[in-house]
């Protein structure tokens, strides 16, 4: 029997303008020991069923039918009291994104833990710390941190304690909500992997609600698929991710970058998700759906078996699906291609340091002012027409370096010859005229527009900056040009649009377009899709990959995400503390990397497909601060292969074949190692 | 950063201000219109007895040697005398302080334990009746000027409903026994304090209702509710203990303007205190006590900053250990 049941649940928010139908019959069980994962774009309803099962609704959502069985009980209808006592925490409970505010900030990690069991479980508070401590030890934080503050934890340690704080009681069942998304690949690798393994060994049943394909690839046995409220299909992970049914589970799992396939297979997803307000008829996927036709449009799909395998699906059209018809357009993936290497930029020893804020006398008595080392000697060239992309973990310095390349600060020291002049010495008049060639597009699409501003003066604002705005009609034309650029056809349709009236991608779309007017030459795009849902991510960069091919910009792609770097640059400089460690083509760098750092990295990152699953070898621990960064290789601290030589000389970056470019003293016995296990 | 390193600093900025502010002081009263000659020196007098008296008070000093004795003197507590009353001001600002001291910490304490309960209700409340009303209240009270509400009560309760005294801080002759004495002293002690406590609640009641809503919105709320945390001990030792730094604060912050608003209060209810001494003195042109009573009140307005931010930094352990970041 099933642990958990779920059947026909129904819960809405009411609002000024009606109810929200954030979870519309929703069925699904989750067998005791396994995990189910929940997947979809955001708006999708996947934490407002989270919620709805621990009965944690918002003052405004109410349950409107359908019921949650345990043992033979409906949930739903248990008195408020008793299932407190008897099913929070004691038989479900719940891991939050421990990066954000889960933990309270003003109470000691230990106690937040001890709190919960003195709260259900008949024991001495001399025990509950015990156990307590026992659980920081299992999930791998030293005991001696019990009375630490949640602030004095990193990202991945406040995720491990909310790990341990899930498993105080010994749940049946743990539902984590989007436990990783605010961590870097590595930390997310190192959680997921313990979590796993904790699973495993205490016989726990999971749901994983998470917007990421991969990670429920890895760690699920099921996997519902949910659009607008609803499933769209529900089924074993190995056969929905091998064989979608669903037009929207093969669009969603495409739009996917895999770092492991085919260059070229990312599609791309248009559109969004509905307003759950007024959703549309029918099957609500219609308005996106390539194989709509008319009873799509009037008729609500049942959910239904397809094959034979245990998988369910609501389309009318799933047959088609499954024959294998061409739904989605292929995303254009950047071949590799000759771009005739003329330097555009050439930055080379760029150091940036902020200094550290230390009080008078502090720094009265200091010999010398301690630095943030955020970009600490980098030296690349940029080729005309190429993407290149910077990839690092947070805290490595890449938003740092895009900042001072462009001269958003001011560099402290080296040197950034854009088409032969070096732009930092350059006063602010010669600056301002500079800036007609390069742009920037940010990464909150929200926060990097004036809500108060409509499309066309947003995207004609460069123009009058510059004084270049010399008729009104003028401008309209550029306006309407860029914006087609950028695939907002018709123009005219947009033009008078507020921020808020645009989607996500519209708005990111926008941005590209701002960017575009004043027809650059090179553009720095500062994660300009980490904010997206994944399905309108590959639309944006597939408009950088176009921009780059038609119009021969150039640009600088910086990211946390390998996957999306290797799908659309030409080159990849790995970043770690403040420093380049590896550089080359995509495929170099991907493909045979050179440095151990690149290898981890490339390992941490998840594959959409349960038929690679596995972690390889990662790195100890988490980034460094880079105010005090370790001798010689940074990396060493964490490095498997770390000799003698590593903890004292700092590695140059050295050219191996092609041009290929990578820091490390160990790369020849690395490579002798892999050979003979390979 | 420690909190003991934290500690020295703020103190060290209070010493800082207190300097700025008696500097200032000095200043003001002597570009002050009015002409302490014409004040205390009888202009019928020979121009020997007007030098005589100049130099008795020290006005005939350069400007610099005036300002070094008055900042050494301050330190002692030594204010000159009263040019009313010929008496030093210190003796006649130390009779007023207990009663200034005594109104002040009864305003102040039930108006945060009236302010802030009445905040977490109506944070608990959210939507209902309970909350508007409250919300409603706090904002007609903030809004209506003071002394008219506080004359209102008066007339109300002092006069018409003759249940509470009108003027003063004990009655006169003084009833038999401590503890009469006591109850006498309360009996007063309410309109006053309570006047005070109707017009100030409102900001409270709405700051802590406005942060506990936060609060509850917060993740960590919804994690303890999700542990199955008895709903006492999520509105509590969840929201209302992680918002208390932002309220200890806003409450330490309002105590300078309850020091101001003193000045109005003891002049409505005949309190025999600081704020009514200053009111006189500087209609009076007396220099002397005004200062001093100026001095007295920038001193408990420094004193009061410097406790909250003590508190402040007690109830907030990313100040108490060290500011942020992982170790």
């Amino acid at each position: 029997m099933a642990l958990l049941e779920v059947k026909d649940l129904k819960m809405y928010y009411r609002t000024l303008r009606g109810h929200v139908r954030a979870v519309d019959s929703v069925s699904f069980e989750i067998e005791r020991g396994k995990a189910l994962g929940i997947a979809g774009e955001s708006g999708c309803g996947k934490s407002s069923m989270a919620s709805a099962l621990l009965r944690l609704l918002p003052s405004n959502g109410a349950y409107h039918g359908g019921s949650v069985i345990m043992d033979g009980q409906d949930l739903l209808k248990m008195p408020e009291e008793r299932f407190r006592k008897e099913i929070r925490w004691n038989r479900i409970s719940m891991v939050f994104q421990g990066a954000m505010n889960a933990l309270n900030p003003v109470h000691r990690v230990g106690e937040q833990i001890v709190e919960a069991i003195l709260s259900h479980e008949n024991v001495s508070r001399k025990e509950a710390v015990e156990r307590a401590r026992e659980l920081l030890q299992l999930v791998g934080i030293n005991p001696q941190r019990f009375s630490e503050y949640p602030h004095e934890f990193s990202g991945g340690m406040k995720q491990r304690s909310i790990i341990a704080m899930a498993l105080a009681c010994h749940p049946d069942l743990i539902i984590a909500d989007e436990p990783t998304t605010a961590l870097d690949v590595m930390v997310q690798a190192q959680i997921l992997k313990a979590m796993g393994e904790l699973r495993e060994r205490l016989g726990l049943s999971m749901m994983l609600i998470t917007h990421d394909l991969s990670v429920i690839a890895q760690t699920c046995d099921s996997v519902a698929i949910m659009y607008a409220g609803k499933i769209a299909e529900y089924g074993s992970v190995m056969d929905v991710y091998t064989n979608p049914a669903h037009p929207y589970s093969h669009g969603l799992l495409g739009s996917f970058p895999n770092i492991q396939a085919e260059r070229s297979e990312v599609r791309s997803l248009p559109g969004f998700p509905p307003n759950l307000l007024a959703p549309p008829s029918g099957c609500r996927f219609h308005p996106r759906c390539p194989l709509a036709d008319e009873m799509c449009m009037e008729v609500e799909p049942e959910v239904r078996r397809v094959d034979d395998s245990g998988r369910v699906v609501a389309c009318h059209k799933a047959e088609l699906v499954l024959e294998g018809k061409k739904l989605w357009e292929p995303m254009g993936a950047s071949a590799a291609r000759d771009t005739g290497k003329k330097t555009i930029l050439e930055v080379s020893d760029l150091v940036k340091h902020f200094p550290v804020r230390m009080g008078l006398l502090k720094s009265l008595s200091a010999k010398e002012q301690p630095a943030l080392r955020a970009v600490d000697g980098v030296s690349f060239d940029v080729y005309k027409g190429e993407i290149l992309g910077v990839v690092g973990e947070s805290g490595c310095g890449k938003t740092t370096l895009a900042r001072s390349i462009l001269r958003l600060i001011d560099p402290t020291s080296g040197k950034a010859i854009f088409e032969g002049t070096d732009i930092l010495d350059k006063d602010a008049l010669q600056m301002k005229t500079l800036r007609r060639k390069m742009q920037v597009i940010f990464q909150d699409p929200y926060e990097s527009m004036n809500p108060r501003m409509d499309v066309q003066t947003i995207v004609s604002e460069p123009l009058r900056i510059q004084g270049l705005f010399k008729t009104t009609h003028a401008a309209r034309e550029v306006v309407a040009k860029v914006l087609s650029d950028v695939e907002m056809i018709p123009p005219e349709e947009y033009m008078g649009r507020y921020p808020h009236e645009l989607s996500g991608g519209q708005r990111q779309r926008v941005a590209v377009a701002r960017a575009l007017t004043l027809d650059p030459d090179f553009i720095v795009a500062d994660e300009p899709v980490s904010m997206l849902d994944v399905s309108i991510r590959g639309e944006v960069l597939n408009l950088m990959l176009n921009l780059s091919r038609s119009q021969g910009v150039t640009f600088v792609y910086i990211t946390h995400d390998l996957a999306t770097a290797r799908h659309i640059c030409d080159r990849i400089a790995v970043m770690y503390l403040g420093k380049i460690v590896e550089l080359g083509t995509a495929e170099e760098v991907i493909g045979s990397p050179r440095h151990p750092y690149t290898s981890a990295l490339i390992g941490a990152v998840f594959v959409p497909d349960p038929r690679h699953r596995g972690f390889t070898q990662l790195l100890r621990g988490e980034i460094p601060s880079p105010v005090n960064p370790p001798s010689g290789c940074r990396l060493h601290p964490r490095c498997p292969y770390a000799t003698a030589i590593c903890k004292e000389v700092e590695p140059e970056l050295t050219l191996y074949e092609g041009t290929h470019q990578s820091a490390c003293h160990r790369t020849e016995q690395i490579q002798d190692q892999l050979r003979q296990i390979g | 950063m420690g909190f003991r390193s934290y500690l020295v600093k703020r103190i060290w900025y209070a010493l800082l201000v207190l300097v700025v502010i008696l500097t200032f002081n000095f200043v003001l009263f002597r570009v002050m219109p009015g002409d302490p000659e014409k004040m205390i020196i009888d202009p019928n007098f020979t121009v020997e007895a007007k030098q005589e008296l100049r130099r008795q008070y020290g006005l005939d000093e350069p400007i610099l040697k005036q300002y070094t004795n008055y900042m050494t003197s301050l330190l002692k507590f030594d204010m000159g005398l009263s040019f009313n009353t010929r008496r030093p001001v210190w003796s006649e600002l130390k009779e007023r302080l207990p009663n200034t001291l005594i109104l002040f910490l009864a305003t102040f304490v039930s108006t945060a334990a009236v302010g802030i309960s009445l905040g977490v209700f109506s944070a608990a409340n959210r939507g209902r009746f309970n909350e508007k009303f409250v919300v409603g209240a706090g904002l007609f009270a903030h809004a209506v000027p003071g002394f008219f509400i506080q004359l209102l009560l008066l007339l109300l309760l002092g006069y018409y409903w003759p249940i509470l005294p009108i003027h003063g801080t004990m009655s006169a002759p003084p009833p038999d026994g401590g503890f009469a004495v006591l109850l006498d002293r309360l009996w007063h002690l309410i309109l006053p304090a309570g006047s005070n406590m109707i017009l100030g609640f409102g900001s409270w009641a709405l700051y802590t209702r406005n942060t506990m809503l936060e609060a509850l919105s917060q993740d960590y709320v919804t994690t303890a509710r999700a542990k199955g945390l008895p709903k006492g001990d999520i509105m509590y030792h969840h929201a209302l203990r992680s918002v208390l730094p932002p309220i200890v604060t806003l409450v330490f912050m309002s105590l300078p303007g309850a020091v101001s608003g003193a000045v109005i209060t003891e002049s409505i209810f005949s309190w025999h205190g600081v704020g009514r001494y200053l009111l006189d003195a500087t209609l009076q042109m007396d220099y002397p006590a005004a200062q001093g009573a100026f001095y007295l009140i920038a001193l408990s307005v420094i004193i009061s900053n410097l406790l909250a931010d003590i508190a402040y930094g007690l109830v907030d352990p990313r100040i108490r250990v060290g500011a942020g970041g992982p170790k």
